[in-house]
């Protein structure tokens, strides 16, 4: 019994980081930047959750608005931040991610306070019994059924739609794709949105399950998302989902067994390490 | 249909070709012949919008395309099949075609790939497999279809038997003739020189970037001592 509750809080922990870890593999394999201020629109997806639900009453309205600004506050950070920088090469980038990720920090702390906000009357917090003794959060089924929804949904779009088709062939050769008349400024800006909506729902999500949000919640999703998408194989979809569940379990097995040694996101660095020089080309990744 | 003149393009410094001026009409074939390093591919990729124009003008049916993005450009009327055919590999066939055929309607989209899997059957049994799994002659096959996607006006050909076998050299060239005769404007690049000047109605020759001889393809064949250095020049291909 125990191990399936740590493995099910495993799936969870692992659809948050995979709804994270996407956005930085979307804009990895479009552009080669590391993206690191993503996290910065998961902290804000977070921030707008407990706002709007904190104001309507609505969780689910919270969810569609958290999701559709922050899409859109992904779209305006690559017109502004990066588009200008493509022609640099792509630590210019990097810093500039940097630095507005540092800066969200300061920004978040100055617009909403420093010590974070909670759900007034916090959401799905009740549980349903699966089986006798065996108990699911609602929280929890709707962090793993959100997850599995938006991954479906994005594997639809991508295999399926001429739009989902063409944004592939801009990852595989972007100039032969501009060639045949996909426009691939419209393939970047629904890139971005598409990332980004995704970290605004795990943002919300978090802000669920910890009935917190605050300045700072976007630092360890950062660097563990960046841990992720080495892990997957840079810029590989299929290896961020499998990395990001994997870590998820590893972690929540870890930290019951190997906890009085390392504790979470040491044993997450721990295992990225072993992997990396075991297959240093990462769990999915092709040569290097 | 499709008119340049003194074009200059290449890559920041470097020039790659200049003053390239020429006039074709439709259902004609240009073939461009110069040795590796001449300038070719990069000309045609100019004409694409993929390698920077320093200067001059091309024009499509009398409209302008020097200010034009790649993307903007297909819609006038212009498409590639680019040196090294640079199919997607990690789409499958039929997705292939799907990006080659982006800028039309849905209907346009099913009878192109309907006219690319009538002109390469082989194709269509393959629709499904991953592009990158293709043999050589295939990707080529797929190179061409996905360039008719957009039922270009002036098509832009690049090295197309480049390490094909003859039997399907023969069968690319049999669908150029057919769009020949569907007033389809043809610049080939090619080495192998002996099929180039077959095809031919009008011919340029660079040599370092420069123009040094064109054409019509008759009047090179009665320059018999430049005729017979060409055909020379690549007698090893
Ligand atoms: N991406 C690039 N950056 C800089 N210079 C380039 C680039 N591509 C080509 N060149 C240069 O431009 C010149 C013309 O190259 P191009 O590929 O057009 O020749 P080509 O006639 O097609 O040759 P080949 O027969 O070998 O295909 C060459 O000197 C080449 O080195
Ligand atoms: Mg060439």
């Amino acid at each position: 019994m125990l191990y399936l509750e740590l493995f099910i809080q495993g799936l969870v922990q692992g659809s948050i980081y995979a709804l994270i870890a996407l956005g930085l593999t979307l804009v990895y394999g479009l552009l080669r930047i590391l993206h690191v201020a993503h996290a910065a629109l998961f902290t804000l997806g977070g921030y707008i959750g407990v706002i709007v639900t904190n104001a309507t009453g609505s969780f689910t309205l919270a969810m569609v608005v958290a999701m559709l600004v922050v899409g859109l506050a992904g779209m305006l950070m690559y017109k502004l931040a990066y588009e200008p920088l493509l022609s640099q090469p792509p630590y210019v980038s990097l810093i500039a991610s940097i630095a507005l990720f540092i800066a969200s920090e300061e920004i978040f702390r100055i617009a909403f306070g420093p010590y974070g906000l909670s759900y007034q009357t916090a959401p799905l917090q009740g549980h349903i019994e699966l089986f006798s003794g065996f108990y699911l959060k609602y929280a929890e089924i709707l962090v793993m059924g959100l997850s599995t929804i938006l991954m479906i949904a994005l594997a639809w779009l991508s295999m399926q739609t001429r739009t989902g088709v063409a944004w592939r062939a801009t990852v595989t050769d972007p100039d032969m794709a501009r060639a045949f008349g996909v426009k691939i400024q419209n393939v970047r800006y629904l890139n971005f949105f598409i990332g980004s909506s995704f970290a605004a729902a795990a943002g919300v999500l978090v802000a669920l399950l910890n009935n917190l949000v605050e300045p700072t919640m976007g630092s360890v999703a950062s660097y563990k998302a960046l841990a992720i998408i080495v892990l997957g194989g840079l810029g590989s979809i299929r290896g961020t989902l499998i990395a990001s569940l994997l870590l998820g379990v590893l972690e929540s097995f870890g930290t019951i067994y190997i906890g009085h040694l390392l504790d979470r996101d040491a044993i997450a660095f721990a295992f990225l390490i072993l992997v990396l020089m075991i297959r240093p080309q990462g769990l999915m990744g092709g040569k290097l | 249909m499709l008119e340049v003149s003194k074009l200059s393009c290449g890559y920041g410094d470097i020039v790659a070709a200049r003053d390239i001026s020429f006039r074709l009409s439709s259902g004609e074939v240009l073939s461009i012949i110069g040795a590796n390093g001449a300038g070719k591919s990069s000309t045609l990729m100019c004409l694409s919008g993929l390698v920077e124009q320093y200067n001059g003008s091309i024009q499509v049916n009398g409209v302008e395309l020097a200010k034009l993005k790649p993307e903007q450009r297909i819609q006038k009327g212009i498409s590639i099949v680019p040196e090294g055919r640079r199919i997607f590999p990690d789409l499958s066939v039929l997705e292939n075609l799907i990006v080659g055929g982006q800028i039309v309607d849905k209907s346009t989209l099913h009878l192109g790939c309907e006219q690319a899997f009538n002109y390469f059957p082989r194709l269509r049994d393959r629709q499904r497999q991953l592009a990158g799994s293709l043999s050589g002659g295939e990707q080529q096959m797929l190179a061409i279809g996905r360039a008719l996607m957009s039922q270009p006006k002036v098509l832009l050909v690049d090295e197309m038997s480049l390490g094909l076998m003859p039997k399907v050299v023969d069968e690319c060239y049999e669908v150029l003739n057919d769009l020949k005769q569907k007033n389809v404007a043809i610049v080939l690049v090619e080495q192998n020189t002996e099929r180039a000047l077959n095809a031919a109605d009008q011919v340029l020759l660079i040599e370092a970037s420069q123009v040094t001889w064109q054409g019509s393809a008759e009047a090179l064949k009665q320059t018999p001592e430049l005729f017979n250095s060409l055909l020379g020049l690549h007698k090893g291909n």
